[in-house]
């Protein structure tokens, strides 16, 4: 008795067991028909599997390790504060950055980018507000240029609470690169930069950003909102702002602030 | 909420192992790669905050993602409005095409959307999933079908599929 279509499919991917299974391989091996039959289904679900390869794109990036330290860090701080969604997103980062310091700051490391996608993935979980995350299309409906649109062009970046006060900290001056500082409606302070050009670290009102090349371009969003917010370089203060008042040298242009990094 | 170190291991082993299979299924089903990623964070998300592995971790992933997805087409009008912007950009932003090449891929890649979506979603889930290598069982729990089954729902999917292929100037509607 010849096989059937179920069990011709059952043959082609491994499904049959036992009785079933030695009887099909014994038939196999006599009948000329259904081996042809077996290689005809093969050949077909090879065709149809290329075809549907060409409707494949670039796949993201994301590793178990950071997802789960990212994870890890959302329910911790979750579980010490009752701060808004948000800022669990924030500390979440903050810690994954810890445990992935190192890797995070290599040239060509795909940390960055899964880690903010983590992190910013498990902030939009929490928070009803949800932004796109950073594995989404360019946000196109928004209005640009915006943190969401360079994070897109491959930047990498983090979200801070600028709780009452916040110092931010360039570790070193720059011969060259600036910092772009612009307000936003937002509740986050969001620090962007080029991939591998820093790493982050956090403590109770104070982001340390440890810029790792001489020429980088920073961009730094800071919530109208935030009571105070003071950005240094290298000890030197180049921008505070104090409630409303905001004293940075050289003053706004265009709604953003440009700030050389230079010593 | 703690999770301990064996289910963290079981969850990274089957991160790795699924992860991507996941997402290319997503991704095919949906011809959007960011919702595809979205949508499979999501369910490992889901199975994290679970604390603890169902008794079919594959098919629970699948079944999951697959629901969350339902969940996200009530959001399809806006969904709509991005990807046409995200494609008209990426086309703006495109090199100077070259005509027979784009529009060969062009034509393939529309052709197997269009036999795809012509599909009942049930066949389509069951042709792509068997394609990332997912077993039987998992089909059969993820899709709420009968195992003994599978085999020839799978072998009809298939000639449909094909058949729509090839008639690429067939008319209708894709079932949703």
């Amino acid at each position: 008795m010849h096989l059937d279509e179920r069990q011709v499919q059952r043959v082609l991917h491994g499904e049959l067991a036992g009785a079933e299974d030695e009887a099909a391989r014994a038939h196999l091996a006599t009948c000329a028909s259904c081996k042809e039959q077996v290689a005809a289904a093969e050949r077909e679900e090879n065709e149809i599997h290329a075809l549907l390869g060409t409707l494949d794109h670039e796949p993201p990036r994301i590793h178990a390790r950071a997802f789960t330290t990212a994870h890890a860090a959302h329910v911790a701080h979750a579980a010490r504060s009752s701060r808004a969604a948000w800022r669990r997103r924030a500390a979440g980062l903050l810690v994954a950055l810890g445990a992935a310091g190192t890797a995070y700051a290599l040239p060509g490391s795909p940390l960055p980018a899964w880690v903010d996608a983590v992190v910013e993935r498990l902030g939009s979980l929490a928070d009803s507000s949800a932004r796109r995350p950073a594995t989404s299309a360019p946000a196109a409906t928004e209005p640009a240029p915006g943190p969401r649109q360079a994070t897109t062009e491959g930047r990498s970046g983090i979200a801070v609470d600028p709780g009452s006060s916040l110092l931010i900290l360039f570790a070193r001056a720059q011969g060259e690169g600036h910092v772009e500082i612009v307000l936003s409606d937002g509740s986050a302070v969001e620090v962007l930069a080029p991939p591998a050009a820093a790493s982050f670290t956090s403590d109770v009102n104070l982001l340390r950003i440890d810029n790792a090349g001489t020429a980088a371009r920073f961009r730094i969003e800071v919530p109208r909102a935030a009571p105070r917010v003071e950005i240094r370089v290298a000890g030197k203060r180049i921008f505070l702002k104090e409630g409303p008042r905001i004293t940075a040298e050289p003053a706004a242009t265009r709604g953003s602030y440009v700030l050389p990094l230079a010593p | 909420m703690g999770t301990s170190s064996s289910f963290q291991d079981r969850f990274e082993e089957l991160f790795t192992a699924h992860f991507h299979r996941l997402w290319r299924f997503m991704d095919r089903l949906t011809g959007e790669p960011d919702l595809a990623a979205d949508l499979v964070q999501d369910a490992f998300l889901k199975l994290l905050e679970r604390g603890s592995l169902p008794d079919a971790p594959e098919s629970w992933l699948i079944t999951v993602t697959l629901n969350l997805f339902r969940n996200q087409r009530t959001t399809r009008a806006r969904r709509g409005r991005l990807l046409t912007l995200a494609r008209a950009a990426e086309i703006q932003g495109d090199p100077a095409p070259a005509p027979d090449q784009v529009a060969m891929a062009g034509d393939s890649r529309r052709g197997v959307r269009t036999a795809l979506e012509r599909l009942p979603e049930r066949e389509r889930a069951l042709l792509l999933l068997r394609a990332e290598g997912y077993s039987y069982r998992d089909l059969a729990a993820a899709l709420d079908l009968n195992e003994a089954s599978i085999g020839v729902l799978l072998a009809r999917a298939k000639r449909a599929f094909r058949a729509h292929y090839e008639d690429k100037e067939g008319a209708g509607d894709a079932p949703r």
